[in-house]
């Protein structure tokens, strides 16, 4: 396990841009990452924090947020989000084809879609008093920073 | 995250600047709307300053096309840097949407 930081923010949106900034600060330390797939990571922390605040905790700026950061000896980067609010499930979402959504103006629902395609592996922990989802990422394939 | 805009003859370009997320992505939403609103459906999206966008960002922006085609106009995003193109590709939208290489092309594209 290597440079394992954590940010706790309150869950108001304007704290998306702290979080964005937090995770890139730990991607720029990791040299084999590109910049495309260290846009997608950025992203796809973004777009779990923007629904658990906006879904989870309905942006009730007294709760929290935290999100744990670290890469291990397999090049495999670990992104941990510690929320209090009901856990979503992440793995059954299906979003509607993206043709429909655009001729129906649909705004909402691909976030999820997105941390699905960007994420190698997913996996939620669930407690009494909160959850963890749990994401992975391999960076062994991407050298073209 | 700033929003200009610029009126040409047929077309307006809006120049999105910085990065767009859930918090910000209702600055594009009410830019677009008054555009609609005062009769402009020639909209020319210019993200060469255009750093970070997320789902809601899209989402504000394509929640307009259908409106736009209906009363005969066009969306033209132009100057994607590779790590936003990236984003419209892995929802399909590079598909969808009109995108060309720059601002020098979607003016050809609006005046032809």
């Amino acid at each position: 396990m290597n440079n394992m930081a954590k940010l706790t923010v309150n869950c108001d949106l304007k704290n998306l841009g702290v979080i964005r900034e937090f995770v890139q600060e730990h991607l720029n330390d990791i040299p084999l990452t590109c910049d495309i797939t260290s846009n997608q990571i950025v992203l796809a922390v973004d777009e779990a924090c923007a629904n658990s605040i906006i879904h989870g905790n309905h942006c009730d700026k007294r709760k929290e947020l935290s999100i744990e950061i670290y890469h291990d000896d397999y090049n495999d980067l670990h992104i941990n989000l510690y929320d209090s609010s009901p856990p979503f499930d992440i793995f059954s979402y299906q979003m509607k084809d993206i043709k429909e959504k655009v001729k129906n103006a649909e705004k909402g629902g691909m976030g999820i879609c997105l941390i699905q395609r960007i994420m190698d592996e997913i996996t939620i922990e669930k407690f009494p008093d909160f959850c963890v989802y749990k994401f992975v990422k391999h960076l062994s394939n991407c050298n073209n920073k | 995250m700033k929003v200009e805009l610029l009126d040409s003859e047929n077309f307006t370009t809006v120049f999105l600047i910085g990065e767009i997320d859930a918090y910000s992505s209702i600055n594009i939403q009410q830019t677009l709307q008054n555009l609609l609103d005062n009769g402009k459906k020639n909209i020319h999206i210019n993200c060469e300053q255009l750093e970070y966008i997320s789902s809601a960002g899209l989402g504000a922006l394509m929640s307009f096309v259908e409106e736009i085609e209906n009363s005969n106009g066009t969306m033209v995003f132009s100057g994607l840097k590779p790590k936003v193109f990236n984003v419209f590709q892995l929802l399909g939208l590079d598909q969808i949407m009109k995108i060309v290489d720059n601002q020098t092309e979607a003016i050809t594209f609006f005046q032809n």
